[in-house]
């Protein structure tokens, strides 16, 4: 398996299957819950759409760390990222394009209203690596 | 009267009566979701906090509020050594159609070696979330869940349970039945 970049998961990134995001408490008490997008901003950053994080945004505000899974719609390939929270954005260009994206989103699961962008939440990339699977292991 | 207090007997009774709040808390809906085709996510941390997560397989919860689940050796390497040295785990269970969710953190109590016992139960839970999935239009992706290596049974003693199901109730702990 090729080592994965970013910009080779663009695929991941559309929205067309959740993301997974996991997270710890202070106390070392794990969090893990969906997100419906993980947004490309460029090769080292992506931003993560917030739309009920509760517990996760407590956690991120002491410990910064999140580890992502994400999933590769045509063959369901599995990636774990590594990544840094650094800060949270309540407005502009990103912040309406991803807005608008939700918003699409919801409309195709029938979910107006229930899904709100609330923020996004911008984070560095640390580490990408491919999950061993069926189909790599055969490919 | 002390030393009865601090015997090991009072506290095993006093934990199993507190602990056995969480099962009770579940109702009839909830327990068609833990028995339907499930998308499981679990977490746990390293001694520096570092999440990990990992895809598990076929949970199901028993009366006595332990929550077992399986993860394929191969997916969950790192996963693993964080569950066998935190003890902590949290356990995301989503019906993949209808995206009702539950979230259980808990406390690992075993960790079983692998055996076929345990990839038959994975083999089982893949093929009802693939049918799941091919009836909404997603017929081939699945193949990216899997690997065919060797699974592991986990199980958890309960010390949690939140609804997740996308709205305003998700992160709220369970009310009751």
């Amino acid at each position: 398996m090729n080592q994965p970049t970013l910009q080779s998961l663009r695929p991941c990134l559309e929205g067309i299957l959740p993301a997974v995001i996991a997270t710890v408490a202070e106390d070392g008490t794990p969090n893990v819950t969906y997100l419906s997008k993980v947004w490309y901003v460029d090769e080292t950053h992506v931003a993560l759409s917030n739309q009920f994080f509760n517990k996760t945004l407590a956690n991120l505000r002491r410990n910064p760390k999140i580890q992502l899974l994400l999933m590769n719609p045509p063959d369901g390939q599995h990636y774990r990222l590594d990544v840094e929270y650094l800060r949270t954005d309540y407005a502009g260009e990103m912040f309406d394009r991803m807005s608008a994206e939700i918003d699409a989103l919801a409309s195709v699961f029938g979910m107006q209203g229930v899904f709100k962008l609330r923020s996004l939440e911008v984070c560095r990339v640390h580490r990408i690596e491919g999950v061993p699977c069926e189909l790599a292991s055969t490919s | 009267m002390l030393r009865a207090l601090r015997s090991f007997g009072f506290w095993a009774t006093l934990m199993a009566r507190l602990m056995a709040a969480i099962t009770a808390r579940l109702t009839d809906a909830h327990r068609q979701l833990l028995a339907g085709p499930l998308a499981v996510q679990v977490s746990s941390a390293t001694a520096d906090l570092q999440p990990l997560c990992a895809r598990g397989w076929g949970v199901e919860v028993s009366a006595t509020d332990q929550l077992t689940f399986f993860a394929l050796d191969a997916q969950t390497v790192d996963l693993r050594r964080a569950l066998g040295q935190s003890g902590r785990a949290a356990v995301n269970v989503t019906n993949p159609v209808t995206l009702q969710s539950l979230l259980f953190k808990g406390r690992v109590v075993l960790i079983a070696e692998p055996d076929q016992a345990a990839r038959e139960a994975v083999d089982q839970r893949l093929t009802q979330f693939v049918h799941a999935l091919s009836a909404v239009g997603f017929p081939d992706f699945t193949r990216g869940f899997n690997h065919p290596g060797p699974a592991r049974r986990v199980v958890l003693q309960l010390d949690g349970c939140f609804e997740q199901t996308p709205g305003a109730k998700a992160g709220r702990p369970l009310e009751g039945a």
